[in-house]
């Protein structure tokens, strides 16, 4: 039986935490080439996952692997999936698809020109917890939806190796285009893209990659405007969970918890409402390995012609670029007090 | 020499006083350029937000700091690590600040050369060093200065030292940041009543004392306490950093007499808790590593057992830490002060900043109070505080 042949370009941090240890639990395909600009590092990797080929120029995969998984700096996601859909081989690019919303619609515009899917790795997507929240939210269990309060910070410490995240150049921006990729690829999944209003503060200083970022929007969904607030950061630890009310009740959903839900339902009561069901949803053990192995899969169905789109498509992902882009545009300092330069 | 249109290179720009001079350069001053260097690219997060030029090198390594020190004209040297990064890198970056003709080298050294608890009650650059067998990093601050001192005697490095007082402020672990989880945690902060001095130091009279030293050029190979002149106790230190909190925590007081019965007390609780819940050995060694030098030295020259002892609950099967319901500790801190924070905190010691004031033009601009407002501001937005 044939199995699917892949290429990952970039040898990074992504690639060696997620992408190769999920490529091990892949029957039906394989990964047959690494490519990086430091060879040694491609060599390694090759070496220690029995991959045949590693190259240090991505055009080497042409006419050698059926599907391609770009792990590149952000700067280089939109050129580099261009340059494969034009050989009319799909594309998991990671995210961002894009550090502009034009370069997303390039991509889309080549992706659709050479009938070659593109796929983005918003893995949040495939997490049991996402989608429960999706569920619940589509199926009215919470009410009218009013308010969510989202709140994601660590004091970041992402085993970087080329440091792109730290160069404008390269990355695009900061924890907005880093983690609000994320984060706002979810809301505009879970409440739809209708974004009426928004402003958005950060700490960008002059050196274009802010630590922390404060979005206030709203949404419009199914008729009703839902305030959001949005609060990022890679220099705080934050409460890291997702808060979301609703008439009915709120839920609590926890980025870095693949599988929990928390689920507060009210319950009338004679003088008053409150709180009552407080209820634990999923709760499952699988890390976030089996969840990429999930984004593998349906790229491989993609390719092997079992799916007629990924899970994530272009176009998909396309809102959340639109988005950030135009945060950064409207984007105003956050008050920092402490930095006594007369600059507040 | 003037600022403008001069390009500064600053080690440990991820620290605490680097970041705080790469904010203070980078944004006062559109016409002074500002290199970085940065060891570990995962810390940049600070750094990355301005207008800046980051470098990513390793202090210990000379064909890293060739390629940092190049082009640039002033060097404020602030990196520090362990015993051997510190000193073999402040050699390193001395000799290619040499190599490339830089015009100004700022040493950021310490009053730690002076011991944790010197003899005198008022300490100018003139007393003496006081160096501490089993202090690393007393042993650093003492060894780096005279590596400068040669190096501006013999090869005429253009060095100006700097030894602040106890800095605190935004982003300073040791004097906020560790002081603030004391407090939340019931530590014992108060020795004898905390009326020391706490020579505390607001970090903006640190930056402009360094500012001081690379504008002005008759101050080539001299070193300079630099302090502030109010009379703070530590009592207020921490009273100021209660304060802060929504409900004040209590400020515990122990005295000198009752230490050694608390460190049993303290002792024989940690072992308890270890045979309750074996997960926790790593509090043994902490506490070992406190209070025996011998244990300290034992485990500071094996690495790989120090590393089993701290990893030991993370290495457990899963099984295992279920059943004891294990969860990633952080080390607390004890309840009673290590050795060298109470010589600290009962040092009668004053730091005179008279030859920072008439040779510097020092004149320290914030207050401990205005100092603390603005630390406030920052620990709230931190969320270290309520």
């Amino acid at each position: 039986m044939h199995k699917v042949k892949l290429g990952i370009v970039g040898c990074g941090a992504v690639t060696q935490i997620y992408h190769l240890p999920a490529s091990r639990l892949l029957s039906g395909a394989k990964i047959e080439a690494l490519v990086d600009l430091d060879l040694n590092l491609a060599q390694k990797l090759c070496s220690k996952y029995k991959i045949p080929y590693c190259f240090n120029d991505y055009r080497k995969l042409f006419g050698l692997v059926d599907g391609v998984i770009i792990a590149l700096p952000n700067k280089l996601h939109a050129s580099t999936s261009i340059e494969f859909l034009k050989e009319r081989i799909p594309v998991l690019c990671e995210k961002p698809l894009a550090t502009s919303a034009h370069d997303a619609e390039e991509v889309i515009k080549t992706s659709e020109k050479f009938k070659t899917p593109i796929a983005v790795g918003l893995i949040r997507r495939f997490y049991t917890s996402s989608r429960l929240v999706k569920f619940i939210i589509s199926k009215n269990i919470l009410g009218k939806i009013y308010r969510f309060e989202i709140e994601e910070g660590i004091v970041y410490d992402w085993p970087t190796i080329s440091g792109f995240y730290f160069n404008r150049l390269a990355s695009g921006g900061g924890v907005l285009m880093d983690t609000g990729s994320h984060v706002l690829d979810l809301v505009l999944w879970w409440f739809g893209d209708n974004v009426i209003n928004f402003d958005y503060k950060d700490d960008d200083l002059g050196g274009g990659i802010e630590a922390n970022s404060e979005l206030n929007l709203v949404i419009n969904y199914k008729g009703d405007q839902i305030e959001g607030t949005i609060e990022l950061s890679r220099t705080r630890r934050l409460r890291n969970s997702y808060k979301i009310f609703g008439e009915k009740g709120w839920l609590e959903f926890f980025p870095f918890d693949t599988e929990k839900v928390q689920l507060n339902l009210k319950r009338k009561q004679q003088h008053g409402m409150i709180y009552d069901k407080k209820l634990d949803l999923g709760g499952g053990k699988r890390n976030i390995i089996y969840y990429f192995y999930e984004q593998l899969k349906d790229f491989v169905q993609v390719i092997a012609g079992d799916k007629a789109s990924p899970y994530v498509d272009g176009k998909t992902a396309y809102q959340t670029v639109k988005l950030i882009e135009a945060c950064y545009n409207k984007k105003q300092n956050i008050p920092m007090p402490w930095i006594t330069n007369g600059i507040n | 020499m003037q600022l403008s249109g001069k390009t500064v290179l600053i080690t440990g720009a991820t620290g605490f006083i680097g970041g705080r001079l790469a904010e203070h350069l980078s944004l006062s001053n559109k016409n002074v350029r500002v290199r970085a260097l940065i060891h570990n690219p995962s810390h940049a997060s600070r750094i990355a937000r301005l207008p800046v030029e980051m470098v990513f090198g390793d202090i210990t390594s000379l064909n890293s700091m060739r390629m940092a020190v190049k082009g640039c004209d002033v060097v404020v040297h602030c990196a520090i690590g362990t015993y051997e990064v510190t000193v073999r890198g402040t050699e390193n970056i001395i000799k290619e600040a040499l190599k490339h003709d830089i015009k100004k080298f700022i040493h950021i050294s310490s009053v730690a050369v002076y011991g944790y608890a010197p003899k005198e009650n008022i300490i100018n650059e003139e007393s003496n060093y006081t160096p501490h067998p089993d202090d690393d990093y007393c042993r650093s601050k003492i060894d780096s200065e005279k590596i400068a001192f040669y190096y501006y005697k013999n090869h005429g490095l253009p060095l100006v030292i700097l030894r602040p007082t106890n800095i605190f402020g935004p982003y300073s672990k040791p004097w906020t940041i560790n002081l603030i989880n004391m407090l939340k945690q019931g530590c014992y902060v108060l020795v004898d009543g905390g009326n020391s001095p706490s020579n505390f130091l607001y970090v903006d009279n640190v930056i402009d004392a360094i500012k001081l030293a690379i504008l002005n050029d008759d101050v080539i190979g001299e070193a300079f306490i630099i302090s502030d002149n109010e009379q703070i106790t530590w009592r207020e230190v921490f009273s100021a950093y209660a304060n802060m909190f929504p409900e004040p925590p209590k400020l515990l007081n122990i005295s000198s007499r009752e230490i050694k019965e608390e460190r049993v007390r303290e002792c024989q609780e940690i072992f308890k808790e270890v045979l309750r819940d074996p997960t926790k050995l790593p509090l043994v060694y902490q506490f070992l590593a406190r209070n025996s030098k011998y244990i300290k030295k034992l485990l500071a020259d094996n690495s790989s057992l120090r590393t089993s002892l701290i990893r030991f609950g993370s290495d457990l099967p899963d099984v295992i830490k279920d059943l004891y319901k294990y969860k990633i500790n952080k080390p607390n801190f004890p309840k009673v002060p290590d050795d060298n924070l109470i010589k600290i905190f009962t040092s009668k010691a004053r730091f005179s900043n008279k030859k920072a004031e008439s040779r510097l033009g020092y004149k320290p601009r914030w207050s401990f109070e205005d100092g603390m407002k603005l630390t406030e501001k920052w620990l709230k937005y931190q969320r270290i505080i309520p």
